[in-house]
């Protein structure tokens, strides 16, 4: 294939991530910048290597396999042909015997061996004279690209910076990566991985900008400057449209605004039912900046501060100073409403630089949030003193994420008991009595809720890793990414348990994952008597609208029957029904 | 050890399509399979290998196979390269 230029009216479907429709010119994050080191391996951790190097080049077959299916509907045989040939590169057998000759005899870690082999090849053909072989290079560099990312397990880092505002196009994008881009300028997300829940997905609700992901293809069927279309609510994406395309998407895109205008005038009104049950409409932040929108948006307070961003940002751990200055910030602009602050919620997906993390097999399952914070009792010290000195006019509430066991809440609590009373022999003023909740995101605290209400002032259920951990599926993982009910109903048992065991302690229960953005959940999690809702700032006015055509009555009525189905699909199916019949609501 | 010459007829030479018809052809046989170009040769079912020969038309290739199938495997695979590819060069 020519790669000189690209086609009109070329149209991709992918995953409706985040809806809104928008137009702009294509800004490539260059995925190939892929970081490689060179390590020593002992004789002991060769067959390691060479384990890790034949688990990626499954991983990556399955996943030109499936590129290869997407290419073929797109651009029939041509494209077919293309990944036909990338799949013979990754298995080229004199490659893979040279890699692995190379491991055993270097001794080096085999992303490391493996890129200095296929460099050879770049090199070579970049000297060629032919243009068209000169041009190979960036298959090969493709196929290299995505198995060295698999043998690393974990994310590939951007460094571009944008200069103008533009749709940004990746491979996939990792919490870092949006951390590290001006937010200011980004029109949309593309990406060629991910799912509904991944990380650009959640990212690009919560700025109120068109998404799509899963595109398998996107990165290699745009150039930086070209010109897209993008479809946030159906899943589609044109490219460099022709005029008549052009003008049928701007007459889409006038019809939407007048839709979503209308939400406007919710913005001022109270979030409260027909029958007069209040609601707190509260705003998940990710960054300082959207504070303004939040408000804009009519939300009482955050209900979730992300404070990940002061990490993922920098090579260098924020100091105790650094974190107060934004925290005290934060609460003087939200006052009189609250903010709810969350300690520290890496590890996982989110690995910033400056807290190196051992690699593990399961991340999920490992060494992140709470359980890393209470073995660095002086990184978790300086955030708690942070989050405590910007408490002085009593609107901060404190919570602390990934509780799995009592235990936790327990230690969590001597250390912070630890920085109060440091504090107060310092003389330095907070609020004595801040609010100490934890996340309900693991199926264990879940479970244990009745227990844990005795020891906190309030829940907050995480949805997110709540139905991630409940039904075993990572929801970044594409093969599985179909598993992850929107209302599984086992999940709106324990979400029942949790509100119910939180009231009969007296204390109250609020959530703050995706579900509580989510126009289908609200009905039901009204019903089941959730205290506060947080949602992305795109979402506010949304969720206002429905609360407050409603009855409380009816929604603990509906949730009641919800909460008897079976399956996910029935109740989104009575859901759908009810509302469309009910309220004349259409949701997608 | 078995060799044969074969100029390359076709436009597109040993592009990646062709290219990658010719190593799938050659992994069917037991023997190995070499391309010589010029005096460099490499591994014939190696698609990495043979597209950094940078075969084009009226470049002359020496096949080469070595083992049980050796005669089969040239014949096969000059044949491949004669019926350029059987036209399934790229566009």
């Amino acid at each position: 294939m020519k790669r000189s230029s690209t086609g009109h009216n070329i149209k991709l479907t992918g995953i409706a991530a985040s809806a809104g429709m928008a137009i702009g010119k294509v800004f490539k994050l260059s995925g190939d910048v892929i970081k490689v080191e060179e390590r020593s391996i002992s004789a002991d951790q060769v067959a390691q290597e060479i384990k890790k190097l034949n688990k990626a080049l499954e991983v990556t077959k399955r996943e030109l396999i499936e590129i290869q299916k997407q290419a073929k509907t797109q651009t029939g045989k041509e494209g077919e042909d293309i990944f036909d040939a990338h799949q013979s590169i990754l298995e080229d057998q004199f490659v893979i015997d040279e890699t692995i000759e190379q491991i055993k005899k270097q001794r080096k870690n085999a992303d490391f061996v493996y890129n200095q082999m296929m460099q050879g090849f770049q090199d070579s053909l970049q000297t060629l004279d032919d243009e068209y072989f000169r041009g190979r290079v960036a298959d090969i560099k493709d196929v290299k690209r995505r198995l060295i990312k698999n043998i690393q397990g974990g994310e590939t880092r951007f460094l571009n910076n944008l200069t103008r505002k533009a749709v940004v196009v990746a491979f996939d994008l990792t919490p870092s990566d949006t951390v590290l881009l001006d937010r200011q300028k980004i029109v949309a997300f593309l990406t060629d991985k991910g799912g509904k829940n991944s990380h650009a997905a959640i990212m690009a609700r919560s700025m109120g900008i068109p998404s799509v992901v899963g595109l398998e293809n996107i990165t290699n069927s745009v150039r930086t400057g070209d010109t897209v279309i993008i479809d946030g609510i159906n899943g589609a994406v044109i490219v460099n449209p022709t005029s008549p395309v052009l003008n049928k998407f701007l007459k889409l895109r006038a019809e939407y605004d007048e839709l979503t205008k209308g939400l406007a005038k919710f913005s001022k009104l109270p979030c409260r039912t027909l029958d007069g049950k209040d609601v707190e409409l509260s705003a998940n932040l990710d960054f300082l900046d959207e504070i303004d929108s939040i408000i804009n948006y009519g939300a009482r307070g955050v209900g979730l501060f992300r404070t990940e961003y002061l990490y993922l940002k920098s090579e260098k751990l924020p100091t105790e100073e650094q974190e107060f200055e934004e925290y005290l910030k934060t609460a003087e602009k939200l006052y009189p409403h609250s903010v709810i602050i969350r300690t520290l919620d890496v590890g996982g997906d989110k690995t910033p630089r400056c807290l190196p993390m051992p690699r593990e097999d399961n991340p999920m399952l490992g060494w992140r949030a709470i359980r890393l914070c209470l073995e660095n009792p002086k990184l978790f010290k300086s955030q708690l003193r942070a989050i405590l000195r910007a408490s002085i006019k009593g609107n901060v509430k404190l919570l602390l994420p990934m509780i799995s066991s009592l235990d936790e809440i327990y230690k969590a609590k001597t250390i912070i008991d630890q920085v109060k009373s440091d504090l107060f022999s310092q003389n330095i003023p907070f609020d004595d009595k801040i609010e100490i909740g934890v996340m309900i995101e693991i199926p264990s605290a879940a479970i244990m809720a009745d227990a844990i209400a005795e020891e906190v002032d309030f829940l907050s259920i995480g949805t997110n890793d709540l139905i991630q951990y409940t039904a075993a599926v990572d929801r970044t993982n594409l093969q599985v990414a179909h598993l992850y009910d929107r209302l599984p109903p086992s999940v709106l048992r324990l979400i029942k348990n949790v509100v119910d065991a939180g009231h009969r302690k007296g204390i109250w229960v609020g959530m703050c994952g995706e579900m509580a953005g989510d126009p289908l959940a609200i009905l039901i999690l009204l019903g089941l008597g959730l205290d506060e809702l947080s949602v992305s700032p795109a979402m506010l006015l949304e969720v206002k609208k429905i609360i407050r055509m409603v009855t409380f009555a009816d929604s603990r009525k509906i949730a009641e029957k919800a909460l008897q189905m079976k399956t996910s699909e029935q109740i989104e199916r009575y859901i759908r029904n009810v509302m469309s019949t009910r309220y004349k609501l259409k949701i997608n | 050890m078995i060799s044969k010459k074969i100029k390359i007829q076709s436009p597109d030479g040993l592009h990646m399509q062709p290219a990658n018809e010719f190593i799938k052809l050659a992994k069917n046989f037991k023997s190995e399979i070499f391309i010589s170009k010029d005096g460099k040769k490499v591994n014939g079912k190696s698609l990495l290998n043979i597209l950094a020969l940078a075969a084009g038309i009226g470049n002359e290739l020496e096949i080469i196979a070595d083992g049980s199938d050796a005669n089969e495997a040239v014949d096969a695979l000059v044949n491949l390269i004669k019926n350029n590819f059987n036209n399934k060069e790229s566009k």
